[in-house]
């Protein structure tokens, strides 16, 4: 695996970062960039001229991860030139929310499953349900290959993402990338670090991914109490008190982050399903705790590589984080680089939701506030 | 610039003037991860502070809730031990304050009673008034029984119409007694249930403990004792006697013998003339059960009768006794003088005339034997009438449309308002023994005997006097104007076959009234006929039988 990186700002337009004497022609590019950037169709054109015959695959962000870097208005492109293997690549668009789960299916079945390693998903942030996605691809894969990935950011506005394949950038944009080849390992961790608090509240009404009531009572009402003098800046400093949801019995429990928020229904609308009858707890964060998450998710797709050490590693990581960390969000990269070591190339993005298995299980589920890494090594 | 690092930089290098404009960048970044140290610190106290008052009011709460459910546990509690509908302890409190009583005697050198009570009408009250009369009957019970006892002592209610107490140191049986006797004088005052007046009365078992009984010994024992009250003409205190135990066997068998009785064609009708007081002519007859058991000998109505109306064997045991007498009057056609023409009297149960199919039983007896309806006399006990009860006065109407007539039995005896007999639609009052016996002595007589006559010719009914036994109580009941008699004096009861020749010897001995000198010169014009030998002549000089057996109607009433 032959690996070269590079960042573009406003300013300088596309520097290199890192490279080898030897690269060669990439097959897949993948970039991560600013909602403004990614506007500049130039820019975003000028990948698929430096590298011709390579998938170039992106998305909008809420913060770019460039090696320990976190930038914000910038690009980061990172070409892959896999020596063993080999890429597939599929796009659609999801008109709306309610057939999610079908086109995750959908593509899912467009990629060839003979070989099939590892599948990464890129889809669009704000109206595709990333909880029904999940479930699509689940669907329409063996049920040994892996899905890791995320939904595209918009900065902490939440007006407009996009998903870029190959010179298309549809509204409700998904894009697959199928990784084929037997000397190809890749691992994946999903880690929060939020802690929970206050008290276990039912949830009483709920639409899909809209939350009207919890325990009987205004759920936006609460939100606002909690919130204080911040909730002014709803929906993005609803990114503070993050949900957890959790069934009966033994279901792990799932993080759910406020995507918008709607004043005449009285609702928020998260990331991801609220089904009724789950029981909900506000989250907070502690910011020692979450660097440990990306620690603790590094750690994890670490060891599933066995012992070969990751040649390139992805990062998605919810902006939920990054709000919150702000001027220490640059610890997270560092604590995963302290994990993967000098060699890895890190890449990645703050976004507005992660798609990744729980811990021992290759079932894919949607996250939100978690830390996701994707390593990948040829051997 | 956040005041801590103001305070720092002037203490560390003298001021912010002092830091070299390379550096300035840096300040504002320590200058602003202050700040944002301070809004995440008091983000996070609001945050505590919100959590912390959530959890308060889920605290408060759930205190309320466990408040309230302690709460509900105690009525539970209490509801298991109580009556609902009266509040009164229930059985299973009972039993323990009887076994707490008994475990407690021997030491208290007191000796516990139990009166087990139960209320005499309470079906009636609750078939004619409904169940709401019959709770409201049940709560003023339990209002009229609760001061009867000492607030050691405790009054529950068994279930039912079955209340009882339990007298933690009653010193004798006597004591027991009195309180029995205050309890019956209390139950016997009129109920006004639903704006109508009731009468009930109850009866009332004794049973003291001895030194071996447990709690249940003593219960089944004041039971017995109550049952024995029951059977021995309710509205009345019996003490328990150890002999109970047998006649209650003996009552068991007799109920299972009674069962085949009618199957085995076990038992026979007797007839009773009744007579016409002016004339001397035999109105009619009526009809008195006898049950010939074949191993006991003939027994005593008083014993089967409540059994009967009891166990349901009445139903059958009357449609029979009706048919039969219907067909037995429509034998003595030949023999009766043709211009009067016999009667025959049947009683019926208020149990019977609750049946709804009781007044075709009657017709199909008159279709079967032919006998006119006018002839046949039913006789109801006075308790019928005791409330307002439309089915009744249905029923009743329904027999006066087909042609019947309806006497009212031991009239005077019941508890039943006066008022309402005018709603039923009744023929002839018989007047109880009890106020014939007063009659004829001078000086002896109650007002109350001339009260009911009287009240029966106001009402324009006709008057059978009951249990006439002497002259003098026959020329009274004449110079009362009582239209007719029946007892002793006139005949006894007789088997069906006896009546043939006892209506013969009737016309033959036919006493004129004018050779007849009686009852100090009054009552001329009275023509009697003495049956079974003895002259009516020496019947009405003096020799009326020197002892009367005991004929007590209200056994018979039901018949």
């Amino acid at each position: 695996m032959k690996i070269e990186q590079r960042r573009w700002t406003p300013q300088d337009g596309w520097k290199v970062v890192s490279t080898r004497d030897d690269m060669e022609a990439p097959q897949l590019v993948l970039f991560f960039a600013a909602s403004d950037a990614m506007r500049d169709r130039d820019a975003v054109e000028a990948l698929a001229a430096a590298w011709p015959g390579a998938h170039v695959l992106g998305c909008t962000t809420s913060g770019e991860i460039c090696g320990t870097e976190v930038g914000d208005g910038t690009m980061v492109a990172t070409a892959i030139h896999f020596e063993h293997s080999r890429v597939h690549t599929v796009y659609g668009r999801i008109d709306t929310a309610a057939v999610s789960a079908a086109a995750g299916k959908r593509l899912a079945g467009e990629l060839p499953h003979e070989g099939l390693v590892h599948v990464m998903v890129l889809a669009e942030g704000l109206n595709v349900n990333g909880s029904e996605l999940a479930a699509g691809l689940r669907a329409g894969l063996p049920p040994t290959v892996a899905v890791t990935g995320g939904l595209a950011g918009d900065g902490a506005d939440f007006k407009h993402t996009s998903v870029y394949l190959d010179g298309q950038a549809d509204d409700g944009g998904v894009a697959l990338v199928g990784f084929y080849g037997e000397r190809l390992r890749v691992g994946y961790g999903s880690l929060g670090g939020w802690d929970s608090f206050g008290p276990e509240r039912v949830v009483t009404r709920s639409e899909g991914n809209e939350l009207f009531e919890l325990d009987g009572a205004s759920a936006l009402d609460l939100y606002k109490d909690y919130l204080g003098d911040h909730a002014a800046g709803l929906p993005a400093s609803g990114l503070l008190f993050p949900l957890s949801l959790r069934g009966e019995g033994t279901d792990p429990g799932l993080v759910r982050t406020i995507l918008a928020i709607n004043e005449e229904a009285k609702s928020l609308v998260f990331a991801g399903d609220i089904p009724e009858g789950r029981y909900a707890r506000l989250m907070k964060a502690n910011v020692d705790r979450l660097i440990d998450g990306a620690h603790g998710a590094a750690s994890a797709s670490y060891e599933a590589l066995g012992s070969s050490p990751p040649e390139l590693a992805i990062l998605i990581s919810c902006v939920g984080r990054k709000l919150v960390l702000r001027q220490r969000v640059e610890e997270e990269p560092e604590s995963v680089r302290d994990v993967l070591g000098p060699g890895a190339v890190l890449s990645g993005f703050y976004s507005y939701g992660e798609i990744a298995p729980f811990a021992n299980s290759v079932k894919c589920e949607l996250h939100n506030q978690t830390m996701t890494i994707t390593t990948l090594t040829e051997h | 610039m956040h005041k801590l690092l103001q305070r720092q930089l002037r203490r560390h290098l003298g001021g912010i003037g002092a830091v070299p404009a390379p550096l300035d960048a840096f300040i504002a970044a320590v200058d602003e991860a202050y700040h944002q140290s301070d809004t995440d610190r008091a983000f996070l106290e609001h945050t505590m502070d919100k959590a912390s008052r959530e959890l308060m009011d889920r605290q408060r709460q759930l205190q309320q809730a466990l408040a309230k459910s302690r709460e509900t546990e105690h009525q539970l509690a209490h509801q298991a031990l109580h009556d609902a509908l009266t509040a009164l302890p229930n059985r299973v409190l009972f039993l323990d304050r009887v076994e707490h009583a008994l475990a407690r005697g021997p030491r208290s050198g007191s000796a516990v009673a139990v009166l087990f009570i139960d209320l005499d009408d309470f079906k009636g009250v609750n078939d004619t008034m409904g169940h709401a009369a019959g709770d409201e009957l049940l709560r003023a019970t339990a209002g009229r029984l609760r001061p009867m006892v000492r607030s050691s002592d405790t009054c529950a209610r068994l279930g039912g119409d079955e209340f009882a107490i339990v007298l933690e140191d009653a010193n004798s049986i006597e004591a027991a007694r009195i309180v029995a006797e205050r309890i019956l004088a209390t139950l016997r005052e009129t109920f006004l249930l639903g704006g109508q007046q009731v009468f009930v009365g109850a009866s009332i078992g004794i049973a003291m403990a001895g030194a071996s009984e447990t709690a249940a010994d003593l219960m089944r024992n004041a039971d017995l004792a109550m049952y024995m009250a029951k059977s021995g003409g309710k509205h009345r205190a019996v003490v328990f006697e150890p002999s109970m135990h047998a006649m209650v066997a003996r009552r068991v068998e007799l109920e299972q013998d009674l069962r085949g009785a009618l199957e085995r064609h076990e038992f026979v009708l007797h007839f009773q003339p009744i007579v016409e007081m002016e004339t001397g002519n035999v109105l009619g007859f009526e009809a008195l059960t006898r049950w010939e058991h074949p191993q006991r000998g003939r027994v005593n109505p008083l014993q089967f009768i409540p059994i009967a109306e009891q166990s349901g064997v009445i139903v059958d045991l009357g449609r029979w006794i009706l048919a039969e007498a219907c067909r037995e009057c429509m034998t003595w056609e030949g023999v009766s003088d043709p211009e009067h023409a016999i009667s025959v009297t049947v009683n019926v149960s208020g149990r019977e005339l609750r049946e709804p199919d009781f007044a075709d039983h009657v017709r199909r007896a008159l279709k079967s034997s032919g006998l006119p309806p006018e002839r046949l006399v039913l006789e109801l006990t006075e308790n019928i009438l005791v409330a307002n009860d439309q089915a009744m006065i249905d029923m009743l109407k329904s027999l006066k449309a087909l042609g019947v007539q309806l006497a009212i039995d031991d009239f005077g005896t019941g508890y039943s308002a006066l008022s309402y007999l005018q709603q039923f639609p009744v023929d002839i009052i018989k007047i109880d023994k009890s106020f014939i016996d007063s009659l004829g002595h001078d000086g002896e007589e109650s007002p109350l005997s001339r009260a009911v006559l009287s009240l029966g010719t106001a009402l324009s009914m006709r008057t059978i006097a009951e249990g006439v036994e002497t002259r003098g109580q026959f020329g009274r009941l004449r110079e009362l104007g009582c239209h007719y008699g029946q007892g002793y004096l006139f005949a006894k009861p007789m088997p069906a076959q006896g009546v043939p020749s006892f209506l013969k010897l009737h016309r033959s001995e036919v006493i004129p009234s004018r050779d007849l000198k009686v009852l100090n010169g009054h009552g001329p014009d009275l023509v009697v006929l003495p049956p079974f030998g003895t002259s009516m002549q020496e019947r009405l000089a003096g020799a009326a039988p020197a002892e009367v057996p005991l004929q007590h109607k209200r056994a018979l009433t039901a018949v």
